[in-house]
């Protein structure tokens, strides 16, 4: 199963994708999630048409879950 | 072609040249601006493009025609985002400000505006700041 992960940035996003047949794929994923982690950013899995949930490294199944997304950091303006 | 002649030829090509080395110089801080604003005006359509296929297509619709989109958290409430701004529709006048840190382009900020509502308004709530 291969999946994509959007993290968004300055350049728009920036895309990495996994493949479940290539354990270092995942790997590289699960440190995207770790990074994103430290910098205080929410990583969201798309459930459905227009819907999203909140999904944590411990949640994640890389066979499950194939479009994730990095959001940005958000502060009060 | 006499050497007098030679001499004009070779003024003219220095002057020309000279004329055109400084034009480029003081060119350079423009052209360094447009490259910035294309960059920036691609980010912008990236963010755009992931933005849609995150929407329902009622909010895709909404967004397209009127740069904006609602969205209903699990409670009930109705939301509008905008670019710049949150409005919550079943209250008057309530505003909210938040914002992506760093800098990323709207549509990005917009969409994580509405995944954070839509899973966790609670934080959204503590997050933002409310304009009275």
């Amino acid at each position: 199963m291969t999946g994509s992960i959007h993290i968004a940035d300055m350049q728009g996003d920036t895309t990495r994708t996994w493949d479940t047949a290539d354990p270092e794929t995942v790997r590289e994923i699960e440190e995207v999630f770790r990074e994103a982690q430290r910098a205080g950013r929410l990583v969201y899995r798309q459930t459905g048409e227009g819907k999203g949930e909140q999904v944590t490294l411990k949640t994640w199944d890389p066979d499950e879950h194939t479009e994730l997304m990095v959001a940005p950091r958000l502060v009060g303006g | 072609m006499s050497a007098a002649a030679w001499w004009a030829v070779g003024a003219a090509v220095f002057v020309m040249g000279a004329v055109a080395m400084s034009a480029g110089f003081r060119l350079r801080p423009v052209r360094w601006a447009g490259d910035a604003l294309a960059r920036r005006r691609e980010a912008e359509m990236r963010a755009e493009v992931l933005l849609l296929s995150w929407l329902s297509p009622g909010q895709r619709e909404q967004y397209r025609s009127r740069g904006c989109f609602d969205v209903v958290t699990p409670g009930g409430n109705r939301y509008r985002i905008w670019p710049w701004k949150v409005a919550r529709l079943n209250v008057r006048r309530c505003t909210y400000c938040i914002e992506a840190t760093p800098w990323v382009p709207a549509a990005d900020e917009m969409l994580a505006k509405k995944l954070l509502l839509e899973t966790d308004e609670r934080r959204f709530l503590a997050t933002a700041h409310r304009n009275r």
